[in-house]
């Protein structure tokens, strides 16, 4: 949910009773500014939660400079989709660690929710996921993206994200005997 | 993270696709969650040569393992060749990892017995040396320790040995660091009254086997097929010579170290017409085929703190799998049921030639090859994770120098063979016994 407010907006902002916000203000790296739930926020991004416990927040709106407006709303709209949606038993074990925990799939909203996004819009959300210790939307973007190799030769991968092919014509030519089997569709 | 390590490069033209952040956590992320079938890693790897050095480390491997814990694929099966493991592989292309690859021989003029597969590890009993192998196919790392003192070389009893591999249910366990082997015996050939049957426990983690445990098995039996586990304790089937048929089931409980032979529901031919199941809720089951249909049992504690065996289900097999008229005709030869994967809780079993997989709560199947090769089919799942950082070569890789055809293994000349030897054995020392009666 962006708010993007005016001046005056914004100023009205300010004057709610800091201590009893249940909303916090970030603020993107083009200066727009979004504002998310403290709670979704907390439960979701190891790092907010710990600027929010370390009073680190600003009410005018914290910056986040390395998060484009692009990916910050789309951190912020999925944050609020994950509050209003019913956690299942994955999500809320999907606490434990992101990169060696059981692998969970995505939830229907989930999928959906990465699903319309551009690649470009979604290597800056994984970008964003990543910065903000943001698990679950590591896992959900991470597996988007590696969906996207589903079925494809390495030339296609490469392709597909844009990616220099550095091997010698020898190197590729001896993996390739190496482990011909592992090719043997290409 | 720095500030400009989050500004990814843009493509320079609008016609050229985005590029992926800038970020080995991000892309490591990423090929974390590539499916766990065999040939992921290597087209991966193939990419360009930073995907190949994230996807060759080490630790990724073992977060791969992590991170896919329970869900290593079906990579095809083992089967005892000579004591030697053949591997038959059943995944398509290019997931389909040529036999040579993972079939490993028993050297010249070692007699190896192939005991089981489990976590990805094979199991090996060499016979001559006295020696135990725990391999991983995949990597080609053995780990070989000498059996329980009290053998000789070519020991009778060492013929019909069964043994299991149990390894720690830890995500983020290599299954080859830490393994437990239990090694299961009679006293066979003996004609004694109050026959034995015997078990040893080793620890990888403290390299040393436990005192032997026994129980009374009141007769002379074979051991069949490999182990199932169910819980935390290990059966096997246990049948008589000749046309006695099925006997009992062992019961070896791993915390106890209790082992003890419980009964059977219902008679079964031989071991192929009997598998031991783990069922829903880790129940012990017990399948036993006859003509074409399989019952399915079940056994749960009553009231009185003992257990007995109520019959689940029914499966006629004519019905469920597209069978041919020759087959059906030939109905009394029966069905067997050649090996069962516990975790999938699905049996193998073949009317003929063709050999299907059942799972047995949703009664799918599929065809999984067709063979005449009557013997244990081990199912094997694993991870191939051999993605290597100089090179892709892995030294054990071509370890048989004959490829046969799963078609042309069409005999059932060796376990014909170990008969024979073990019939001689008895008949010797069966006529010892005479000889040192009669003196």
């Amino acid at each position: 949910m962006e708010v993007d407010k005016g001046k005056g907006e914004a100023e009205e902002t300010r004057k709610v009773a800091e201590a009893d916000r249940d909303t916090v203000t970030l603020k993107s790296s083009d200066g727009k500014l979004f504002e998310v739930s403290k709670e979704a926020a907390a439960r979701l991004s190891t790092v907010l939660a710990g600027m929010i416990a370390g009073g680190s927040i600003d009410d005018n709106g914290t910056d986040l400079k390395q998060i484009g407006s692009e990916a910050l709303e789309n951190v912020v709209d999925y944050c609020n989709k994950h509050a209003n949606s019913i956690p299942s038993a994955a999500l809320i074990s999907s606490s434990i660690s992101f990169n060696t925990a059981p692998f969970k799939e995505p939830e229907e909203w989930e999928r959906k929710f990465v699903d319309r996004l551009s690649h470009d819009a979604l290597f800056d959300l994984v970008e964003a996921a990543n910065f903000l210790g943001m698990e679950r939307l590591l896992d959900v973007t991470c597996h988007k993206i590696s969906e996207m190799m589903k079925g494809k030769s390495p030339d296609q991968i490469r392709e597909v994200f844009n990616i220099k092919n550095d091997y010698t014509k020898e190197e590729l030519e001896e993996i390739r005997q190496e482990l011909a089997w592992a090719f043997y569709d290409d | 993270m720095s500030e400009s390590s989050m500004r990814r490069r843009r493509p320079s033209s609008p016609e050229l696709a985005a590029p992926l952040p800038d970020n080995d956590d991000i892309l490591r992320g990423i090929l974390l969650r590539l499916p766990p079938l065999p040939s992921s890693l290597p087209r991966a790897s193939l990419v360009c040569k930073r995907w190949r050095r994230l996807l060759s480390d080490p630790r990724f491997l073992r977060r791969f393992r992590a991170f896919h814990h329970r869900q290593a694929p079906l990579l095809g099966f083992f089967i005892d060749y000579s004591g030697g493991t053949y591997f038959i592989p059943t995944l398509e292309p290019p997931d389909r990892i040529p036999s040579a690859r993972l079939s490993l021989d028993a050297p010249y003029h070692k007699a190896w017995s192939f005991l089981c597969c489990r976590h990805g590890l094979t199991l090996i009993l060499n016979r001559t040396d006295l020696e135990i192998i725990v391999c991983d196919p995949i990597t080609g790392d053995q780990r070989c320790f000498a059996i329980p003192p009290g053998f000789k070389r070519h020991d009778p009893r060492l013929v019909n040995c069964r043994g299991a591999l149990l390894c720690d249910d830890h995500a983020s366990r290599v299954p080859l660091e830490a393994f437990k082997v239990v090694l299961l015996w009679t006293d066979g050939l003996q004609l004694d009254t109050d026959p034995q049957m015997f078990a040893s426990f080793y620890e990888s983690e403290t390299g040393v086997w436990s005192n032997i445990i026994s129980t009374s098995i009141k007769a002379h039996h074979w051991l069949g097929k490999p182990s199932i586990l169910v819980k935390n304790s290990l059966y096997w089937l246990l049948h008589g010579f000749g046309n006695n048929g099925l006997i009992g089931v062992v019961e070896l409980d791993l915390d106890s170290k209790n082992l003890a032979v419980i009964d059977t529901p219902a008679h079964a031919l031989s071991s192929f017409h009997a598998q031991i199941l783990r069922m829903e809720d880790s129940r012990l089951g017990l399948a036993i085929s006859s003509e074409l249909s399989i019952q399915a049992w079940e056994r749960k504690a009553n009231y009185e703190g003992g257990a007995r065996w109520t019959l689940q289900k029914t499966i006629e097999l004519d019905k469920l799998l597209p069978l041919g008229p020759d087959i059906v005709m030939g109905s009394w030869m029966s069905v067997k049921i050649y090996g069962y994967d516990e975790d999938g809780n699905a049996i193998i079993v073949s009317p003929g030639r063709e050999f299907f997989m059942i799972q047995l709560k949703s009664l799918q199947f599929r065809k999984l090859f067709e063979s005449t090769n009557i013997t244990v089919y081990h199912p094997y799942k694993s991870f191939f994770t051999g993605v290597n950082s100089l090179s892709f070569t892995v030294s054990h890789c071509c370890n048989r120098f004959h490829m046969l055809k799963l078609e042309t293994i069409n005999n059932t000349l060796f376990p014909c063979f170990i008969e024979a030897i073990l019939f001689l054995h008895i008949f010797t020392e069966f006529s010892e016994r005479l000889c040192q009666g009669s003196a």
